[in-house]
């Protein structure tokens, strides 16, 4: 069976009462990137995109991160 | 160069290769062929068979062509690597091989029910290799813009 890293940065965002375009501004990536981090149609994240969210988000990497199997 | 500007200048190559095309096919081999008539006309009754032969090799050349206009229209629209362009390119790659081996085989039929000489069909496997090595170029850049285009989805969808 294949698994899928699941980002969930909802979460993240209603904790620190943050907004998604704040959020973005912020990473210093577009919207238009931002939502396909949202949306699950990343096919890789920069390690650096990685640290810039956690900075913002002030968490840990595992926080952010999902590890799933693949229905 | 800009890239719509470079596929503009593509799309008038386009045009000038049909223009050229529907002038050769329309003027220039049905002459070629009246003037070897009324040289020999022991070959009178070859003119119409050889002619209907080499009018239908004018097909895929056309289509072929439909599918260049389409790949450049895409290069214009900043689509330059993608799955529709490699298809494209694997559709011209069997039209030009598909042409080739038709050509080659018409050949040697006509040469069967008299209407060929084997000079002539000497002559024409350079057409035949022209073709084929279209044929080999097309499948070959099919190939690399699939794998551009597959490398282009991975960079966007990298965040």
């Amino acid at each position: 069976m294949e698994g899928e890293i699941i980002i969930n940065i909802d979460v993240m965002l209603a904790k620190r009462k943050m907004s998604v375009t704040e959020l973005a501004d912020k990473v210093g990536i577009t919207l238009a990137n931002m939502s396909i981090l949202k949306t699950g149609k990343a096919k890789a994240v920069k390690l650096s995109t990685l640290a810039r969210l956690c900075e913002v988000l002030d968490c840990q990497p595992g926080d952010i991160l999902e590890y799933a199997v693949r229905k | 160069m800009e890239q719509k500007k470079l596929a503009g200048w593509l799309k008038l190559i386009v045009i000038g290769i049909a223009v050229c095309a529907v002038y050769i096919y329309a003027v220039i081999i049905p002459g070629y062929g009246q003037m070897i008539v009324r040289q020999n006309p022991e070959f009178g009754y070859c003119y119409l068979p050889w002619l209907i032969f080499i009018s239908i090799t004018a097909i895929p050349i056309f289509v072929a062509l439909f599918f260049a206009w389409k790949i450049f229209a895409n290069i214009g629209n900043d689509r330059s690597f993608c799955k529709e362009n490699a298809d494209h390119l694997k559709w011209i790659s069997w039209l030009a091989g598909g042409d080739a081996a038709y050509f080659f085989l018409g050949n040697i039929v006509l040469m069967f029910l008299n209407m060929n000489h084997p000079g002539i069909v000497l002559y024409s496997l350079i057409v035949v290799f022209a073709g084929t090595a279209v044929s080999v170029a097309s499948a070959a850049l099919s190939h690399l813009v699939l794998k551009a285009a597959l490398l282009q989805e991975e960079s966007d969808l990298t965040v």
